[in-house]
């Protein structure tokens, strides 16, 4: 129970209620600060709690404290001079259809950036995200155009319209495309698109909830009481879950929903990418479908598969990416090609040659001639000691040296023996 | 969403009970936090109500006639060296609600502890 990680759970509901008061008129925003200021205070003077305890009972009101701010006004409207503020007293104005510019902003940030994302992704989720958005924007429309006249005095307003539900069933539908796309942009689309709806969602519900408070005027309860009637406690109908208990549950969810995308995303970042194709593993035969001295193009993996024979430094393979080191052109292999080599005289037959600027590389891609910076560069390569399959991992590549061919992977044994020995240099 | 007519909410019923309580041990004005810590004993629960939440309700029971608030004497809050506090107290109406209450029924003590225990 550490004052200091106390001190930071009250630093912290300070900051959520600096949030979400900002934009309210001044004196209501100060008197609302007081009042949270004051109720820590009392708090940790009395009992010392822990961080966990502030930091949980300030979790707990967040919906309250959403619901309570969509229901203020930008105005100073009061009864009484309340500095609490509230809605004008009896319930006789018109209800602000009026949606804070905040609120509006999300919105319209998380749509788009779940739109982009999704165009880019799979074919699947492209399509659910465009079905889902059209039909949010049309609930969204709709209830916007459904706005009821104001009633007469003390007549609450409207039921919460159906269109809300629409916008959620929109979002749940662009939220089942991104859990098709899910290794991709899943997180971030589904984390955007869950604080859309749950910024909707409170947009919506929120002066449904909490306006319209009907007063209990004192005639009223001399009434009731002179006729001996009690005042109903409200409750759910036998056996029912009551409304106000599914919306509170409803928009909790939605929130979590987005929290936890939102810690999702960022966590899928500890598991290593996989990717397939190149880049990834590629698989390459096995040993013994090569000859020693053969060279395979491997186009999937964008590389020279090679089988040293003794006297280009094997017997050995090597995976040589056939990109050029100089300035990325595809080295081929030339059988034809007769050059001398610089470094020791002797003209040979078949070299890798790059047709851009002439790079010259040997067997085992150790470069003689040409202004590439180095050798060819290598692919990690593994055989499987008892299946002799070649795996090679595209991803991990190792800069040229004159000492390639001292990488060069043997084959297992038992397979190597059955190997053929002819010094072909076709493969 | 629409509350009927002339009803009071668990919490709030909370919240009367609870006031009551304050006043008969000679508290006559109440702080939240105090209020807080007093429905959680007769709730018997482990958890204060959420801030946001307490004074929500607050504040629609002083619009709707049940509670009386004011801020105290700065001066006060000043010789004890603390952010001044808002003190409420229960009305005339607000007891009249409170001796009109039904005894709790199992349901309804049951939808009291949700509404004021839990989100």
């Amino acid at each position: 129970m550490s004052s200091r990680s106390t001190g930071i759970a009250n630093a912290a509901v300070r900051a959520w209620v600096r949030v979400y008061t900002s934009g309210l008129p001044h004196d209501l925003r100060r008197a609302r600060r007081e009042l949270i200021e004051s109720d820590l205070y009392e708090q940790c003077a009395d009992e010392a709690p822990s961080a966990l305890a502030v930091f949980s009972r300030g979790l707990r009101g967040v919906l309250d404290d959403v619901v309570w701010r969509a229901t203020q006004r930008t105005t100073t409207e009061t009864v009484g001079g309340s500095p609490i503020g509230f809605p004008a007293g009896g319930g006789a104005m018109s209800h602000s259809r009026a949606i804070p510019r905040q609120t509006v902003l999300l919105l319209v940030t998380g749509l788009s950036l779940a739109l982009m994302i999704a165009i880019l992704v799979h074919p699947v989720a492209h399509s659910l995200a465009i079905a889902g958005l059209w039909l949010t924007a049309l609930a969204l429309a709709g209830w916007q155009l459904e706005g009821a006249p104001p009633d007469e005095e003390n007549e609450p307003v409207a039921e919460p319209s159906v269109w809300p539900l629409a916008a959620a069933a929109g979002l749940a539908v662009i939220a089942a495309g991104v859990v098709v796309s899910w290794p991709y942009a899943g997180a971030a689309v589904a984390a955007s698109a869950a604080l859309a709806g749950f910024a909707s969602a409170i947009v919506a519900i929120g002066p449904a909830v909490s306006s319209t408070i009907s007063p209990l005027p004192q005639a009223v309860l001399a009434a009731h009481a002179a006729a001996g009637a009690a005042i109903a406690i409200e409750q759910p109908p036998a056996g029912q879950v009551s409304r106000r208990g599914l919306l509170r549950t409803g928009l909790w969810l939605a929130m979590g929903t987005a929290l936890a995308a939102a810690a999702g995303s960022a966590i899928d970042f500890l598991w290593e990418r996989r990717p397939e194709g190149f880049g990834g593993i590629i698989p390459a035969g096995t040993a013994s479908d090569y000859k020693p001295g053969s060279k395979t193009l491997v186009r999937e993996g964008r590389f020279w598969l090679v089988s040293l024979t003794e006297e280009q430094g094997g017997p050995g393979f090597l995976a040589l990416w056939r990109k050029c080191p100089h300035l990325g052109c595809t080295v081929p292999y030339l059988d034809d090609f007769v050059y001398a080599d610089p470094a020791t005289k002797e003209s040979r037959r078949g070299w890798f040659r790059c047709p851009c600027h002439g790079s010259t590389y040997d067997d085992a891609g150790v470069r003689v001639a040409g202004p590439a910076p180095r050798s060819m560069d290598r692919m990690d390569l593994a055989i499987d000691p008892e299946s002799g399959a070649i795996t090679v991992n595209t991803g991990k590549i190792s800069n040229g040296a004159p000492d390639n061919a001292e990488h060069a992977v043997k084959a297992p044994p038992p397979l190597l023996t059955g190997a053929s020995r002819r010094p072909d240099r076709q493969g | 969403m629409r509350r009927k007519r002339d009803t009071i909410l668990p919490i709030e019923a909370g919240i009367l009970e609870a006031g009551t309580a304050l006043q008969a041990l000679g508290v006559d004005e109440f702080h939240g936090y105090l209020l807080a810590k007093e429905m959680r004993d007769l709730r018997a629960s482990s958890r204060l109500t959420a801030h946001g939440t307490l004074y929500k309700a607050l504040a629609r029971m002083e619009t709707s006639g049940l509670l009386a608030s004011r801020w105290e004497d700065p001066a006060a809050a000043a010789a004890e060296n603390r952010p001044r506090r808002r003190l409420y107290r229960v009305t005339a109406a607000g007891h009249l609600a409170y001796q009109h209450l039904p005894l709790p029924s199992p349901r309804a003590a049951l939808v009291l502890r949700e509404e004021t225990g839990r989100p």
